[in-house]
């Protein structure tokens, strides 16, 4: 039996008769993946890979849509968090070294930027890249270089853990007890004084957070509670069939685009899949741009004097893997070719 | 009475206009000559060592068949009814850039270029660009 089943039949049991523990629209779940050490760190790759940082181990495992799992690399000391940036390149985050390292798909490894304490990740659609360390929110562009750093525990008293992307375009930090957006730089507070132990959160394009707990007081449950864009809540029990949840995301299709399919990884070393019936619309993407997704010949045109050919976010992300001067020029064109392979 | 020989000249020729030529065209024909099609070349003139990137703009009509006449630098031009725009990246040093073709290579000063953006190889951009030339000749 696993483990799981096992707790929600002693969970039956303890409630006593007549009481049935509610099944979430979200449930059942399937296993995707068993056998892992600590799968609270995890991540899509553009075509559909589970990423996951084992904690305790030093290994970074790539796992197919299959299932089948390969060492992606063993070269990053104490690997905690990872997501990708606009390059596709993953970034990990190292807590032994309090560095944000790069890893190319090839496996070499770089430095980012040096967090100390880093909780969580996210990349935006101009290629920034937030880092949330307990006590500190640290936004970086494209290149690792620092733009600028918010002191969340002194001036809004929360130990961050975890930072998400939501379709409203604002951040959403939790606390372990806690929940905050983050709109304009500004912090605000949706929800406080919850029981410990909320970790990971996702939202689907339509603004439902899916948002991970783990029971530790007695009578709680582990599940997946569903809030809105304003930390509302929408469905306390979404999904029950989980064991010590800490982490969801939405699956990725191989060509890069965020499916339906919510991943949620557990403590007791399985990833679960939720398999359920019920209508869930497609997963924000944790990764704003993508590298491979501007156009080459709109980035041309563009630089030649044809207006309004590129997004905003994509023309402020090429000026920064550019010269970075604040304009969109033929420097940055050239960044451009260079990175993305074209010229030498 | 030197000067009054040129005016009956003139008018000698200007009768006779229709089946006389009056210049130094010893082939027979009337006018200018006859257009020739054919194809033009665009130098750059630069005094850096370090160019990594340049947008032109080639300024004239009837331009076709543009090509890259430096091999190993990217291009992509946009053509419309008065010109060219093209943007170059690579390790571009002094020499050819484009060839193009025109309706006449005999009026090659017709045609004109103008370097309106240039970055180095660290991808700055150059506050200058007096020290650019370009140059059209067959």
């Amino acid at each position: 039996m696993r483990a799981r089943v096992a707790v929600l039949a002693a969970t039956f049991l303890a409630a006593g008769p007549g009481t049935v523990l509610a099944q979430g629209p979200g449930d059942p779940t399937t296993v995707f993946a068993e056998g892992l050490n600590n799968p609270c760190r995890i991540a899509f790759d553009s075509v559909g890979n589970l990423l996951v940082a084992e904690l305790g181990l030093g290994e970074i495992l790539k796992i197919d849509p299959s299932g089948t799992r390969t060492l992606f690399t063993d070269q990053i000391e104490d690997p905690r968090w990872v997501t990708f940036d606009a390059f596709g390149w993953l970034l990990v985050t190292s807590h032994a070294n309090a560095m944000v390292y790069r890893v190319s798909p090839l496996g070499e490894v770089t430095e980012f930027a040096a967090v100390d304490g880093a909780v969580g990740m996210v990349t935006r659609p101009d290629g920034s890249v937030w880092v949330a360390a307990v006590d500190t929110l640290w936004h970086f562009d494209a290149m690792g270089r620092q733009l600028e750093a918010i002191e969340t525990l002194d001036t809004y008293g929360i130990a961050v853990r975890g930072i998400y992307p939501a379709p409203n375009d604002d951040l959403y930090l939790t606390g372990s007890a806690s929940l905050w957006k983050m709109s304009g730089g500004t912090l605000q507070n949706l929800q406080a004084d919850l029981q410990y132990r909320w970790w990971g959160m996702a939202f689907d394009v339509s603004g439902n957070g899916y948002w991970a707990h783990e029971a530790i007081d007695e009578g709680d449950i582990d599940r997946l509670s569903l809030v809105d864009l304003e930390g509302n809540w929408l469905n306390d029990s979404w999904l029950t069939d989980v064991v010590d949840p800490c982490r969801c995301a939405f699956g990725r299709n191989p060509d890069g685009s965020t499916n339906s399919d919510l991943y949620i990884g557990q403590r007791d070393g399985t990833i679960v899949k939720t398999a359920s019936g019920a209508p869930l619309a497609a997963g924000w993407p944790v990764v704003g741009l993508r590298f491979s997704q501007i156009d080459e010949a709109a980035a041309a045109d563009e630089v030649m004097g044809v207006p309004d050919l590129l997004p905003d976010p994509t023309r402020v992300f090429l000026d920064v893997i550019g010269n970075n001067d604040d304009s969109y020029d033929v420097g940055d064109f050239r960044a451009y070719l260079i990175a993305a392979g074209v010229v030498n | 009475m030197r000067n009054s020989r040129i005016p009956v000249a003139i008018v000698l020729c200007a009768l006779l206009s229709t089946s006389v030529s009056c210049g130094d065209d010893d082939n027979g024909s009337t006018g200018p000559p006859d257009p020739v099609p054919g194809t033009l070349t665009l130098t750059l003139g630069t005094v850096h060592l370090d160019d990594g990137a340049l947008v032109l703009r080639l300024q004239g009509a009837a331009i076709s068949q543009v090509e890259l006449a430096a091999p190993g630098l990217y291009l992509r031009f946009l053509e419309d009814q008065t010109g060219v725009t093209a943007v170059f990246v690579g390790d571009i040093v002094s020499g050819d850039l484009l060839s193009f073709h025109v309706p006449d290579v005999n009026r090659p000063d017709s045609y004109s270029g103008t370097v309106l953006e240039a970055a180095d190889r660290s991808n700055a951009v150059r506050g200058s660009l007096a020290e650019y030339t370009l140059t059209v000749a067959p």
